[in-house]
């Protein structure tokens, strides 16, 4: 069963329809700029911190050999004691190479994570794009459809008042009041 | 656009249309509009909270792996 349909102003109806279509480009292009963002983080993970530490981890290894050399030299020479700062220098450089393989494996591994937070992200921020693409299209589409048919309706009702005798009262007090279903 | 500015982004633009839709709800008042607005309005507060909440938890995953491999 329709209802009457009460608007007041049909003009606020017009003005709410472009709310709609900013509000449906905003958020689509709000919701897209996060995964964009992390898509450029991992990127930059991936071309520039993996191979960094993966180069750290040669460059420290070979540090470590050489300060692994001086000691054995040392060990190795007439005092068969090597110098407290040779041992020093060998833990460092062992130290150095171990950081640089844990770096090396939370980057990889931070990567993975940040692959999969990107996914959650998608997943989550679903609906709202569903609103912002699908139902502002509809809602815009519906709203012209309401728009179209209280124009037809208030057209109608000039056009009936016209034909009458001028001094016959109007039927509607209000245009746009009516039942337009 | 940043991860950070995003979410205030979305806000603002839920915000502007419930402002519009308040204006234009104060003229049009019949089952249609009810209708309407549950068609189309009454679902956006959710799923924007739920927007906001998967890019703050972005964000920290963002932060978090640059810490990872600085």
């Amino acid at each position: 069963m329709s209802s009457p349909a009460r608007v007041s102003d049909i003009q606020a109806l017009s003005a709410f329809r472009p709310s709609l279509i900013r509000f449906s480009e905003d958020v689509q292009r709000t919701l897209t700029s996060p995964g964009s963002d992390a898509g450029r983080v991992i990127s930059w993970m991936q071309r520039e911190r993996l191979p960094y530490w993966k180069r750290e981890i040669r460059v420290r290894s070979e540090e470590a050999v050489r300060a692994n050399t001086k000691l054995v030299q040392q060990t190795s020479s007439e005092s068969p004691r090597p110098s407290v700062d040779a041992r020093k220098d060998y833990e460092l450089a062992k130290r150095r190479v171990r950081e640089a393989e844990e770096k090396y494996e939370k980057t990889r591994q931070s990567i993975l994570k940040l692959e999969k937070a990107v996914k959650r992200y998608r997943g989550a921020v679903q609906p709202m794009a569903s609103i912002a693409r699908s139902d502002m299209s509809e809602a815009v589409a519906r709203l012209d459809g309401y728009i179209a048919a209280l124009d037809a309706y208030i057209s109608a009702g000039q056009s009936h008042a016209s034909a009458k005798p001028k001094d016959q009262p109007e039927e509607h007090e209000e245009s746009g009041k009516g039942n337009i279903e | 656009m940043s991860l950070s500015s995003s979410k205030g982004v979305l806000t603002d633009a839920v915000k502007s249309l419930r402002v519009s839709w308040q204006r234009c709800n104060t003229t049009w008042l019949d089952h249609n509009a009810e209708q309407f607005e549950r068609d189309f309005l009454s679902r956006i507060d959710p799923a924007a909270r739920q927007a906001c909440d998967a890019m703050d938890h972005l964000r920290s995953a963002c932060d978090e792996a640059r810490r990872a491999c600085e």
